[in-house]
């Protein structure tokens, strides 16, 4: 019996302000960055309870935009503090000493840098001019204060030689946690569609990754996370026993909310509006449109449906089904596998702790 | 203290094959409506939906519903298609059935028969299920049967006002007769329940599922209750028992109809508030007003706070939605509503995943 004994990690992710100083090439929040919306501090606080009473939501993720913009960040801190919720705040490294004396030490469990290249050149590139040196500055800032920090990178064509010197940047910063992302052309990277790492690559870029990551000297406190995104067939129940429980969205498990109080369960459809629901003053309401994302991440391919290994990929990944990139499940050649690109596992933390 | 996330879901597929039923019973929660339509789920459709639920999420275990389940014509290819696909599979039956029918339902294919039995006293029963006497004589035959044929066979009990005085005694009888597993279910206030039958009053269910938990048997035999509602203070010793929270909000147990409606929680199959729907081979969630809406909006004070800390995951959406129990049960924040359909097993702490492989 192919049993699964399905238990959640119910995250959330709470994009507090759309506003931010950059237009990164990559940036999945397209047409919806710089059109000023920003979430009140008093709906953040109803979400954090609601979330709390439905699902037992514990850990929020603070996004943006740049969520260090947002005039009540301190206040929104509190609050998360207040009803007992881990907090993972992500920057883009500009932060003003205003913005600083909001970030609250105590009441961050992880703050979060994005950093794209560990040099000015492929990271100004990716993220604009005068990105960089604040960015390190930052980082440097935040170890300072005695904060745990993390980077995230998302890999594409431009960076995907770097990842070594990236690793060898976070080890030397003395980062907590680096988390490896893989872009797809979503929001602004739907103009810069060639920077997407084919199936492939994707593979090599990972296999290189553990390579180096087990034969160089990095800081042992160094965690590193990916996401396998396309599995070989032969590793499919490896991937179960490291925890992988297929589309998290399928369960409604993590909710990303938007300023407008838009709710989607699935990250890849952020840039459309096909959102799963809307959260208003009133109440929560389904989303009565078309294409609700509900109903597109549960569409399977006939394929899948007689495939013997279906109810461990679960049918693949419906964004890939959808926007026709990554490894869509009618074009699964049942060697290489498709699985959700969000899920991440580690190289070299064998509890997986970090992250959940 | 465990949070309620980290108890495991329940990836249970109920699949009403078919409304036909030789019986019109006082409790039933399809309703008589559903039940004198008679519609049938065609073998093409429950293949499609095994291979569905077992591809999107992962689902292990099938249970075969009605109506009355033995009275499908192609039993034996839904229960082969079931195999198949890899799930465990429970029939539910009234018991009602002709003995051929064994020649379909053999240990080897079958992990439970599942047997409704609402009295061991025969009377009491024909009160409930309106029958000839004699039908309570068949039912124990064809559960012995059941066992001498090598199945796990289990009991299901629905308590109400007109069993509950009698309901414990099922315990010794039921061990006597060598059954596997006695789950008492708590009435709902649904289907032809609410014409015909009234469930315990909360303190009452309290009362008789503390008295369960008082008398143990010698025997091997498992029970199973579902708490429904409980005592503020035992919050946390039925979180540590399992209790997942509500299965609709995660879309956990899906209740599919012969005509392809789709109900994340059967308590509101009065209504037509559908969550999914699945035709012609295409699943779709339905878009007007569902329970899903429900499951999303639970009472202000369960959201501002109502110091128990949130440990109940909010007041039941069917509880509040359903007409017929709004006279009936409000939270007082000192009796809390648990999902009504999750059932923990007596006497004893056993892992979560052995009462797991026991349902």
């Amino acid at each position: 019996m192919n049993k699964i004994n399905k238990t959640y990690e119910p995250f959330l992710f709470l994009y507090i302000t759309n506003q931010c100083q950059l237009s990164c090439k990559h940036c999945y929040m397209g047409k919806r960055l710089h059109n000023g919306q920003i979430m009140p501090a008093e709906n953040v606080e109803r979400i954090l309870k609601l979330m709390r009473v439905l699902y037992g939501h514990y850990k929020v993720y603070l996004l943006g935009g740049e969520p260090t913009l947002h005039p009540e960040l301190d206040k929104i801190l509190k609050i998360c503090k207040r009803e007992n919720y881990l907090v993972v705040l992500t920057s883009n490294g500009l932060v003003s000493e205003s913005a600083w004396n909001k970030i609250l030490p105590g009441h961050i469990d992880s703050l979060s840098f994005s950093l794209d290249g560990s040099s000015r050149e492929i990271h100004e590139f990716l993220r604009g001019k005068n990105t960089f040196s604040p960015l390190i500055e930052s980082i440097k800032d935040a170890r300072g204060r005695n904060f745990k920090t993390r980077i995230i990178c998302t890999i594409n064509k431009k960076n995907v030689a770097d990842v070594p010197n990236i690793i060898n940047l976070a080890s030397d910063l003395q980062i907590d946690l680096l988390s490896f992302h893989y872009f797809t052309p979503t929001g602004n990277g739907r103009y810069y569609s060639n920077f997407q790492l084919s199936n492939k690559e994707w593979l090599k870029f990972v296999r290189n990754l553990k390579n180096y990551v087990l034969n160089s000297k990095i800081n042992n406190k160094l965690k590193i996370y990916y996401p396998p995104a396309f599995v070989k067939k032969d590793e499919l129940s490896l991937l179960k026993k490291s925890g992988y429980k297929g589309c998290t969205a399928r369960n409604l498990e993590r909710l990303a909310i938007f300023p407008d109080g838009k709710c989607y369960i699935c990250s890849a459809f952020l840039d459309k509006d096909i959102n799963f629901g809307l959260i208003n003053d009133k109440g929560f309401f389904i989303n009565k449109g078309k294409n609700n994302e509900l109903n597109l991440i549960n569409k399977v391919s006939l394929k899948c449906e007689r495939c013997s290994r279906a109810f461990i990929c679960n049918g693949g990944c419906a964004a890939y089904n959808h926007f026709k990139y990554g490894v869509p499940t009618d074009k699964c050649s049942r060697d290489l596998i498709p699985i959700c690109p969000l899920w991440t596992t580690s190289v070299n933390d064998t509890t997986q702790a970090s992250l959940r | 203290m465990k949070p309620i996330y980290k108890n495991i879901k329940e990836r249970f597929l109920f699949l009403y094959i078919t409304e036909a039923c030789n019986l019109r019973c006082r409790h039933c929660y399809l309703g008589n409506k559903r039940l004198n339509r008679a519609k049938r789920m065609s073998v093409p459709s429950a293949r499609f939906i095994l291979d569905y639920f077992k591809t999107t999420g992962g689902h292990d275990k099938l249970y075969l519903i009605g109506g009355e389940p033995t009275m499908h014509p192609q039993l034996n290819e839904i229960i082969n298609a079931g195999i198949e696909k890899k799930y465990s599979i429970t029939i539910s039956t009234n018991g009602l059935f002709d003995k051929k029918i064994f020649k379909i339902l053999t240990a080897e294919k079958i992990a439970s028969l599942n047997i409704s039995l609402d009295s061991w006293i025969p009377e009491e029963f024909q009160k409930i299920r309106s029958v000839p006497k004699k039908s309570f004589n068949k039912i124990i035959d064809n559960i012995k049967t059941g066992i001498n044929n090598g199945l796990q066979v289990r009991v299901m009990c629905t308590v109400s006002n007109i069993n509950s005085k009698n309901a414990l005694g099922m315990i010794n009888f039921l061990e006597n007769l060598g059954v596997h597993t006695l789950s008492f279910h708590n009435l709902g206030i649904t289907g032809n329940a609410v014409n015909f039958l009234k469930p315990l009053s909360p303190l009452e269910w309290i009362d008789f599922y503390n008295s369960i938990e008082k008398s143990p048997p010698t025997s091997r035999m498992a029970v199973y209750y579902p708490p429904t509602f409980i005592k503020k203070d035992d919050i946390e010793k039925y979180i540590e028992r399992g209790y997942p929270g509500c299965p609709g909000r995660t879309l956990d147990r899906p209740h599919v109809l012969p005509d392809g409606k789709i109900y994340f929680c059967p308590l509101f199959m009065d209504y037509d508030i559908y969550g999914a729907k699945i035709k012609n081979g295409y699943f779709s969630f339905n878009k007007e007003y569902s329970e899903l809406n429900l499951y999303y909006n639970p009472k202000n004070y369960c959201i501002t706070g109502c110091g128990l800390n949130n440990l109940c995951s909010g007041e039941c959406a069917a509880f509040s939605y359903i007409n017929a129990y709004k006279n009936f049960y409000s939270c007082d924040k000192n009796i809390i509503p648990l999902c009504i359909l999750w059932t923990t097993y007596s006497w004893d702490k056993k892992p979560q995943t052995l009462i797991h492989d026991f349902r």
